[in-house]
């Protein structure tokens, strides 16, 4: 059990490593042209107003959603919500002692899989919700969502390059598979589904801004970050 | 009948409160029998948290132990090893509560929680969550606040309230684990609805327009910021004080200022004049030695006659408003420097007196019946200028004596003859008195007179260059429209034809005293304003008038004894009573 994790935690580490370079992003000011290069430290500030901003979207989206689709019944899918988030082949930290405990290196690849696994499943959500008339407030909080997910991935990309002197693949390597087998479904099914998504995509954008703070309280003052 | 109708009554009271007391038992047996159930599972900083329960009606149940509690989280997907654990610790200080510390709370990942028996077999109830959906934060402490601005009547204020985060959750938020957002309520102390206000982040709120002397309440509570809120905190009471010298003091000021403006605008207004004199002063205006203009407009013509240097005596005569009593003017309006050119040019006149439109008087010398047209003597007198044209004044001079000498010859009894008409250049024409009367009987003559005369007006017009042109050219003007008219200034010049107004005229002819009929032309401003006449012997050959001498004085006398005369004229009885 623990050999294997320790073998996919060391494949997972190769396969970030040995990806040589990375494709040409916009912010990269390393050929020495003019432009004006951002400090780490804005850099990450920025990034956490990314993700803040995210998250109080998907927040409103997700008490929206519940208002519109789910007054019947609400208890009951809270509980059930829980369970259809599609978790992570990578294994993300949960615990403060554990998020205290691992590295910058850690916590920021950990942020780049949460935002690179959700790029698609957003997607998919747009699809489901235009499928069955929803409110246009609602699509277009998605769609921003979806929008602002990828740039915030190119900030990750490139505060990982900066901060750790690292190349990363701007696209997503993580794809869950099991999303695609719920193709036709009923109504309601569907509602369920969507509603789920939305609060596991609240979660994680929860658990990106944390990450983040943390990192940044660790920029900022080490020793008081560290303990507890 | 009363008997049995109050024990049937009895019987049904007694029937109603048995079915009562029979319907009670299975409420209360409801109400006893309850499961022990989970009450509230919650966090306060999203690192440990606690699951409470409670054993309902099951009294027997209340020892350690005898509830078990047991999760299991949602870690990994293989659900088929999923393995529930029990409670890691539980409470010491509270009775059924089961207290999970940071090591054993994983954030972000589902908790199922089973309220168990003892024994394991009876499960009594289960809930599912996350932690961060149960985090219920502290409320803030430390409340407190202090006044930010008072109006200026100080009836109004702005309060500014501060607290501090809950102690619990201090820390993760300086480290930024969890970001606490704060909502505050206040309200005022006797009414029923709280206003709300959310300002985020920080640690401060805002109050706007509190009114003083009113105590309001304050009260704060925080939440995770898209998750559930915590309870609210201690409601402090605000009370701002009322500070009435502030309101006595700015109304007293207000109240003086008004009364100063008003005081200031009465003075301004009664004083208007003596302030405009002040502030503008009027603007002198010139002064002129001699005639004041201030005199004139009051009509005060005796003052303004004597600065003139003319006898004062005379004066009211001259205005007495007879109607026959008419001033012989000469009219010199319009060519005013060229006259004098030519006066002085020619005929070096420096004595030529100073010429000016003095009272206008149409009639002057003229009775109304008769034309005031020319003698034939007149016109012969006229053709000269006429043949000559523009150098009609030298033929003129050398015809002078020509018309002079036969003057003379007929003029030994007239000592006045009137003025017929005056030149260009001055010179004055007189007609003789033999005309008078064969005038008024022959009409032919008149007509013969007025075609001349006509025929004058054309010739005459011309040297209207040389600028005099006035009064002969009016007077042939009006002698066009065929209506001699009276009331031209030019035909006082000309002899009265008629019998009756020669009668004023005829008189001085017994008088061989002088008469200066140019003296009488000019009542007004002629330096020697002498009354007497003087009959002008003729033109000498520098065009000026020879006057008799007067046997008795010099025509410059001045000094004459008023004598109430008709019409102002001295006529020759009354001359020949002046002593002078």
């Amino acid at each position: 059990m623990n050999r294997a994790k320790v073998l996919q935690v060391s494949l997972c580490c190769v396969l970030l490593w040995l990806r040589p370079g990375s494709q040409a992003v916009p912010l990269d000011c390393n050929d020495g042209t003019n432009c004006i290069s951002i400090s780490p430290e804005k850099l990450l500030d920025r990034v956490i107003q990314h993700v803040e901003l995210i998250y109080r979207v998907s927040e409103e989206s997700c008490t929206q959603f519940e208002e519109m689709f789910l007054l019947y019944s609400p208890n009951a899918l809270r509980s059930q919500g829980g369970n259809m988030c599609h978790s992570k082949s990578f294994p993300i930290p949960n615990t403060k002692s554990e998020i205290q405990q691992i590295s910058d290196k850690w916590l920021l690849h950990s942020v780049l899989i949460l935002v690179q696994s959700w790029i698609e499943p957003l997607v998919y959500l747009q699809t489901s919700l235009e499928r069955y008339n929803s409110p246009d407030i609602l699509l277009n909080k998605t769609k921003w969502v979806s929008d602002k997910l990828l740039s915030l991935e190119q900030g990750v990309v490139v505060l990982i390059r900066k901060m750790l002197d690292e190349g990363v693949l701007t696209s997503s390597y993580n794809f869950d598979n099991s999303l695609n087998a719920y193709e036709v479904q009923t109504m309601d099914e569907s509602v369920l589904r969507d509603y789920s998504l939305l609060s596991c995509f609240k979660k994680d954008a929860h658990r990106m801004e944390t990450f983040l703070k943390l990192l940044k309280c660790r920029q900022s003052d080490a020793l008081g970050c560290a303990f507890h | 009948m009363d008997s049995t109708m109050e024990l049937i009554l009895f019987i049904c009271i007694l029937f109603a409160t048995a079915v009562e007391t029979q319907t009670v038992p299975p409420t209360v047996q409801g109400l006893a029998f309850k499961l022990p159930h989970l009450t509230t599972c919650f966090s306060r900083e999203l690192l440990t948290f606690r699951c409470q329960w409670k054993v309902g009606s099951f009294q027997n149940l209340t020892e350690q132990g005898d509830l078990r509690l047991f999760y299991i989280l949602d870690k990994d997907s293989k659900k088929t090893e999923r393995k529930w654990s029990e409670c890691p610790s539980y409470s010491s200080l509270r009775k059924n509560e089961c207290y999970f510390n940071s090591t054993n709370t994983v954030i972000w990942k589902q908790y199922t929680i089973q309220l168990r028996s003892r024994s394991l077999d009876v499960v009594y109830d289960e809930i599912s969550f996350t932690v961060e959906n149960i985090v219920f934060p502290d409320p803030p402490v430390g409340l407190n606040w202090t006044v930010l601005s008072m109006s200026a009547s100080g009836l109004i204020s702005d309060v500014v309230v501060s607290w501090d985060p809950p102690p619990s959750a201090a820390e993760n938020v300086k480290t930024g684990w969890m970001s606490l957002v704060y909502e505050t309520q206040y309200r005022e102390k006797d009414s029923e609805k709280w206003i709300s206000l959310n300002n985020g982040k920080i640690t401060q709120a805002y109050i706007y327009g509190l009114r003083s002397n009113l105590e309001y309440e304050v009260r704060v509570r925080s939440q995770m910021r898209g998750y559930n809120y915590g309870d609210f905190s201690e409601s402090i009471v605000i009370l701002v004080p009322y500070k009435e010298s502030r309101i006595m003091i700015t109304a007293v000021f207000i109240f003086v200022a008004i009364g100063i403006g008003v005081t200031l605008m009465v003075f301004i207004v009664s004083r208007q004049q003596k302030l405009m004199v002040i502030f503008l002063p009027p603007v002198p205006g010139p002064k002129i030695n001699g005639i004041d203009p201030v005199l004139l407009k009051k009509g005060q013509l005796i003052e303004f006659t004597s600065i003139l240097g003319t006898h004062p005596n005379l004066r009211p005569e001259l205005y007495s408003n007879d109607p026959w009593v008419e001033f012989i003017e000469v009219d010199f309006d319009e060519p005013h420097e060229s006259q004098e050119e030519l006066l002085i040019a020619d005929s070096s006149v420096s004595n030529s007196p100073q010429m000016s439109s003095g009272f206008r008087d149409d009639d002057s010398g003229r009775a109304s019946c008769c034309d005031p047209d020319l003698s034939d003597h007149d016109q012969t007198d006229l053709h000269h200028p006429s043949a000559s044209g523009h150098d009609g004044f030298h033929s003129l001079s050398h015809t002078q004596p020509a018309p002079v000498s036969p003057q003379e010859t007929t003029w030994p009894n007239s000592l006045y003859s009137q003025v017929s008409d005056i030149t260009q250049r001055g010179e004055v024409v007189l007609s003789p008195e033999e005309q008078e009367i064969a005038c008024c009987h022959n009409e032919a003559v008149k007509d013969n007179l007025r075609n001349k005369r006509k025929e004058l007006q054309w010739s005459t017009v011309i040297p209207d260059e040389r600028g005099y042109t006035s009064e002969f050219t009016a007077s042939a003007i009006s002698d066009q429209h065929g209506n001699p008219n009276p009331n031209t200034t030019d035909q006082s010049l000309f002899t009265e034809q008629c019998q009756e107004p020669q009668m004023p005229f005829r008189e001085p002819q017994n008088l061989s005293t002088d008469t200066s009929p140019l003296s009488a032309a000019f009542p007004i401003l002629a330096k020697p304003p002498s009354p007497e006449y003087t009959v002008v012997d003729g033109v000498d050959w520098k065009n000026s008038l020879l006057l008799k001498p007067n046997k008795q004085m010099s025509p410059q006398k001045t000094v004459v004894k008023t004598i109430p005369t008709p019409g102002g004229y001295l006529t020759a009885d009354l001359l020949d009573n002046i002593t002078i």
